[in-house]
Order: structure tokens, then sequence, then C-alpha cells
């Protein structure tokens, strides 16, 4: 499924957080990176992708679809999709198995049996087993973030959206979290992922967006990307993050 | 108890009071200094003590207990009610609805209850022509514990922060679905503690309603003491009739609180 976007602009008071974005990903891209610095629109971006957000202007095309963006349209394509944010944002006053289970009933009408079998075989699947019952309180930053991707995959979604998923993680739970996303994007899942870890980037990524100031001033394969970035900033970038790696 | 001494024996050193043990006897001791000093001090005062003339009017003083309890529950239903006319009425974007419960909620809590129950019965009720002194004092009542109700609803309500309903939103939830999952069951849970703290001080402050002569508890043990010709003896039940209302209350507040704590 490639992804075409035109002219996208989005706007935060004063701020512009998207410039007039424009990129083209092509068919066979299952895994899509977005890099830049921080404040250059990555999660504005991917937000508007997965139809969390409402652009003031442009265009996204995703496969033959032109996404729409009044609410009731905006619901049918997020409910395609599957998200992990950044602080994990799991529901509080639920057990990790319902943070999973309880969407899959109410938003895709599985029985409560089924959904129950859905949701205990994606946490089992991420090594979540003996934590189930748990309150995302009880849990670590690395588990929640399971929790986190299993409701996002648990529903089978059509586009996997991943908003810097290991920022606020300390290493060894990033290592757990990434080995899951890379086993994922090695799979069949179709994912967009903005991340800081250019050496997971390089491993995961079939292609590379990076963004300045809410414009996408690179959008190439990712061998390519990796080989010979052609802005100077996207070169002192890659410099910079593989500098101590 | 025996196991309990061998060990003791075994690692030779007196034996800890659990910590429950120790709350419970020095209760009980600071109880028993406090009661001593109030005797010391009334037998001082060669004050003659009539218990028995308050003992016979037990069963006028009963039902305004029951009163008290019933004028409670009922403004407390009541005012649940205002508060949250008053919280939606805040929240609304129609300006002068927002303005007006903005207002409402302001001059409530910025006057005295006592003043409230004065203005509320003898100019705006004699007004209107409405002469049933009880239902008034509730309507007061729930009014001015709804205010402070509503603020504790708006902030429960507010504090479910802008990443809960991102998350709802990216799971899929529709804007009922939303409110129904994830708003209400969070909101309810912080406004809990808060709203069982209110209701102990709507059972202490319904006594106010004595002074609009509502026949609960202040009034009548106020009524006996007159009857009675005793001065004082009334005043310590009534004390005691209080604190049979107010201290589960807390402790259920109490626990309301421990138990929140835990899931955040």
């Amino acid at each position: 499924m490639h992804i075409t976007v035109t002219q996208l602009t989005k706007q935060y008071g004063a701020h512009l957080a998207l410039d007039g974005a424009s990129f083209n990903t092509p068919d066979d891209a299952g895994c899509v990176v977005l890099l830049g610095p921080s404040g250059s629109g990555k999660s504005t971006l991917l937000r508007v992708l997965g139809s969390l957000l409402t652009p003031d202007a442009g265009e996204v095309l995703m496969g033959e679809e032109r996404l729409l963006w009044n609410e009731a349209d905006m619901l049918r394509q997020r409910r395609e999709n599957g998200f992990v944010f950044q602080g994990f944002n799991l529901f509080p006053h639920l057990s990790a198995l319902e943070n999973v289970a309880l969407p899959l009933r109410v938003v895709r009408s599985r029985s409560d049996e089924t959904a129950r079998r859905t949701a205990l075989d994606a946490m089992e699947r991420f090594g979540l087993g003996p934590h189930v019952e748990k309150r995302p309180a009880e849990l670590s930053g690395g588990q929640q973030q399971r929790v986190a991707l299993a409701r996002a995959i648990a529903p089978q979604p059509r586009l996997l959206l991943l908003d810097e998923p290991t920022s606020a993680l300390d290493p060894m739970m990033t290592q757990d979290v990434l080995d899951l996303i890379r086993e994922l994007a090695e799979g069949v899942q179709r994912i967009v992922l903005s991340t800081h870890e250019i050496a997971f980037a390089r491993k995961v990524a079939d292609w590379v967006l990076f963004l300045d100031r809410g414009k996408v001033i690179e959008s190439c394969g990712a061998a390519e990307f990796f080989a010979r970035p052609i802005t100077l900033l996207a070169q002192h970038f890659v410099e910079a993050l593989t500098r101590y790696r | 108890m025996f196991t309990s001494w061998r060990v003791v024996a075994w690692n030779g050193r007196p034996a800890e009071m659990s910590e429950s043990r120790k709350v419970w006897l020095w209760s009980a001791a600071l109880a028993l200094g406090c009661s001593l000093v109030v005797v010391v001090l009334f037998s001082a005062s060669e004050y003659q003590w009539h218990w028995d003339s308050i003992w016979q009017r037990r069963e006028l003083i009963a039902r305004g207990w029951v009163a008290t309890a019933l004028i409670s529950l009922a403004a407390l239903v009541l005012s649940i009610v205002f508060a949250l006319l008053l919280m939606a009425g805040q929240r609304s974007r129609v300006l002068p609805m927002c303005l007006f419960a903005r207002g409402v909620v302001e001059i409530v809590r910025g006057t005295p209850l006592l003043v409230q129950l004065l203005v509320g019965y003898y100019i705006v009720a004699n007004q209107l022509h409405l002469n049933a002194r009880a239902p008034v004092g509730i309507v007061i009542l729930a009014l001015f514990e709804g205010a402070y109700l509503a603020e504790i609803f708006r902030g429960a309500l507010e504090s479910i922060g802008a990443s809960q309903l991102e998350a709802a939103r990216a799971v899929g939830f529709d804007r009922r679905q939303t409110w129904r999952f994830v708003i209400l069951p969070q909101a309810m849970r912080r406004a809990l503690p808060g709203t069982a703290g209110q209701l102990v001080s709507l059972v202490k402050d319904s006594s106010l309603l004595s002074v609009i002569a509502v026949d609960e508890l202040t009034h009548v043990v106020q009524a006996a003491n007159a009857a009675a010709y005793t001065g004082l003896e009334g005043f310590v039940p009534l004390m005691l009739l209080y604190l049979a209302l107010t201290l589960p209350l807390s402790w259920w507040a109490r626990r309301l609180e421990a138990r929140f704590k835990y899931e955040t």
C-alpha cells in the first residue's frame, strides 16, 4: 500500500507543525520510518496519517483511498489503524487484559470469549502472560509499552503507527520493545514509525522520511538514505545519533 | 501465644507490639485521659447535672436524629443533581449559561450557609409563600453543598488528561464510548473521596437548619434543654449523635482515598 501526501499543513496557534509536507512511499515499503529533530513535525504527521488529527490543508492517499476529515469518516479510518504512543497511554483503571480486550468487544463487536482469547494470544506473544491481570501502575514501563503494542495489533490493523515508542524507556526495556517491533516489521504488518533510535531505524526501515520544520526534506529508500543522506541536516543528524553507538 | 513467646526468647528481643494494637491502646488511653479532664473541669464548676430530664425526652431526640439522617439523605441526592447541573453549566459553550453557573457557584461558596438559610427562608421563600420549613431548608442546604460538589466533579473531570482522550480515540472509541469507558469511570473514582468528605460536611451543616426551626437533631435538643430547664445536658448526646452519623462516613471516605491512591 503506497502513501501519497501532498501539501499537508497543520498549525497550532502561531506554531506551524506541518508546513506543506509532501511525499510518496512505494507499494513495497512495509516499514516507513520518520526521522528528524524534535519539533520537526513527526508526531503531527503520524497523527494526521492515522486520522487522529485533522490537517488545515493538504491531501492524504492511503493506497487508492483518499482520507476524509469529517468526524464520522475519521472515526471509520481511525478504526483501521493501531497506535502506540511515547507515553504508553494505557487506561489506568483497567487491567492489562481489559486494556486489550475492551476495544475488541466494543469497537470490533467481538464476543466476550473471542475478545478474551484474542487479547490473551497477543499478550502471550509479547511475553505478558504472568501480567495480564495487573493494572498498568503495577507494570514496568517496558511491560506497559508491550501491553500498548498488544492493544494496537490485536484487532489486526491495516496500518500500525508508532510515535517514538521507546523514548520513555531505559535501554534494557528499549531493546525488548524494539525486538517486538522488528518482529512485526519483518512479518506482514505495515508500519509507520517515528524514532530517534537510528541504529534500529537502519535495521527495520524500508523507506525513510526526514523532516525538518514541518517539511519532508528527504524521502527515499532506507539503504540509500543511510548510505548517502543528501541534505546537510540529515548528514549531521545521522552522524550525531551514531557517534556514541 | 506460646509460639510467639518462644520466638521472642530465641532472638532475645522484647515482643514488638503490633501497630494496630498500639493504636487501639493509645486511643483508649487518650480517651480516658480526656474524659478525666472533662470530669474534673465540670465537677469544679459546681454545675448540677440532671441527666434524667434529658433521658425522659429520649424519644423526641431520637426522632430529631432520624430527621437529621433523612434531611441529610434528601439533601445529598438533591445536591448531586445541583452539582451536575452547575458543573454542566460551567462547562457549557453557551456563554450566559456558563456565566450563570459560575456566578451561582461563586455566590454560594462566598457566603455563609447561615446567611443563605436566613435570606432563603425569611425573604425568598416567604415572598413565594412557601412555608414548609424542612423542604425549603433541604433545598438551600443542597444548593450549598452542590456548589462545592460541582467543583469536586469539575476537577475530577478535568483531571482526565488529553493523553487519555487521545488513547480513547486511538483504540477507536466514539464519543459515547469514550465517556462510558474512559472518562466517567476514572472521573467518578477521583471524585469519590471528595464527595464522601463533602457528605460529612453536609450532615454537620444540616444542624444550621435549626435557625429556621426545622425539627432536626440540634433543634430538638435545644427544645429539650429549654423544656427541661437544663442548660447543658442535651449537648453531650447531641455531639455523640452527630459523631454516630459522621464517623462511619469519614471512615468510608478515608478508605476510598486509600484505594484511589493505590490505583494511580
